[in-house]
């Protein structure tokens, strides 16, 4: 895939709104920058997108200590962003 | 088995992740306490894994028994042998009988901590990739729209 191959970034509402309003501000834009910046001209090649070996299409950045999952349309040149996960979700379960 | 059983599943683990990082950084830590948690998680991860890949049909990582990420459980059992009930016991073992260094034995304990890190990022991604197919697509949203949304 070409390194600029640029990508538009959607974000699922019913998913991600909820999550995003308890994160404090400066997260929330630190979030939304880093992942219009590491996926709008996805390439694979940093170290923090990985494929989700337990589905197709299905992928995750790391920012720090959250997850964000995503999937991509290569014909429609579209990122869904379907999940974004705080690392003490998993302690606090 | 839907995601929900394997979310529910998955909160089994996260209760027992919360139990064992206390441990690792608590003074004098019961090391046989620690190596069932240790023992259980592990049992729990993978019977999580199995079921996903069940559920979402495609390979499991890790179920290799010659995958040289995974410390096996004989392993695990011979480190933490039930003879030795602390961490300063093995210590003193290690220093007198096997003339280990007390930085090999911090580095075990490194690699140890560092490995449930790993077993809980595991964790956290497969929690999350689950909660990805949770219920129907929505509105799709861009990112302005979504901070804009979201109170900015």
């Amino acid at each position: 895939m070409p390194r600029d191959t640029k990508y538009t970034i959607y974000y699922e509402k019913d998913r991600i709104l909820p999550k995003l309003r308890h994160f404090p501000k400066d997260v929330r834009e630190k979030i939304i920058q880093t992942i219009d910046k590491e996926l709008s001209s996805l390439s694979f090649l940093t170290r923090n997108v990985i494929k989700m070996k337990h589905a197709s299409n299905r992928y995750r950045l790391r920012i720090g200590d959250y997850r964000v999952i995503f999937s991509k349309n290569e014909k429609l040149k579209q990122i869904t962003i379907h999940q974004i996960s705080d690392r003490k979700e998993a302690y606090d379960k | 088995m839907t995601c929900d059983d394997i979310l529910e599943r998955m909160e089994a683990v996260d209760s027992l992740a919360k139990d064992i990082y206390p441990l690792i950084f608590k003074k004098g830590i019961d090391v046989a306490d620690l190596a069932a948690h240790f023992l259980d998680m592990r049992k729990k991860v993978n019977s999580i894994r199995r079921s996903t890949k069940s559920i979402m049909g495609s390979k499991c990582f890790h179920e290799d028994p010659a995958c040289i990420e995974c410390i096996s459980d004989e392993k695990v059992l011979d480190l933490f042998s039930s003879s030795i009930a602390t961490f300063s016991d093995i210590q003193k073992t290690l220093d007198q009988e096997c003339r280990i260094s007390k930085i090999a034995f911090f580095l075990y304990k490194f690699l140890l901590k560092n490995r449930l890190k790993k077993l809980v990022d595991e964790q956290h991604d497969a929690l999350a990739l689950a909660e990805s197919f949770k219920g129907e697509p929505g509105e799709l949203l861009t990112s302005e729209q979504l901070l804009h949304a979201a109170g900015h």
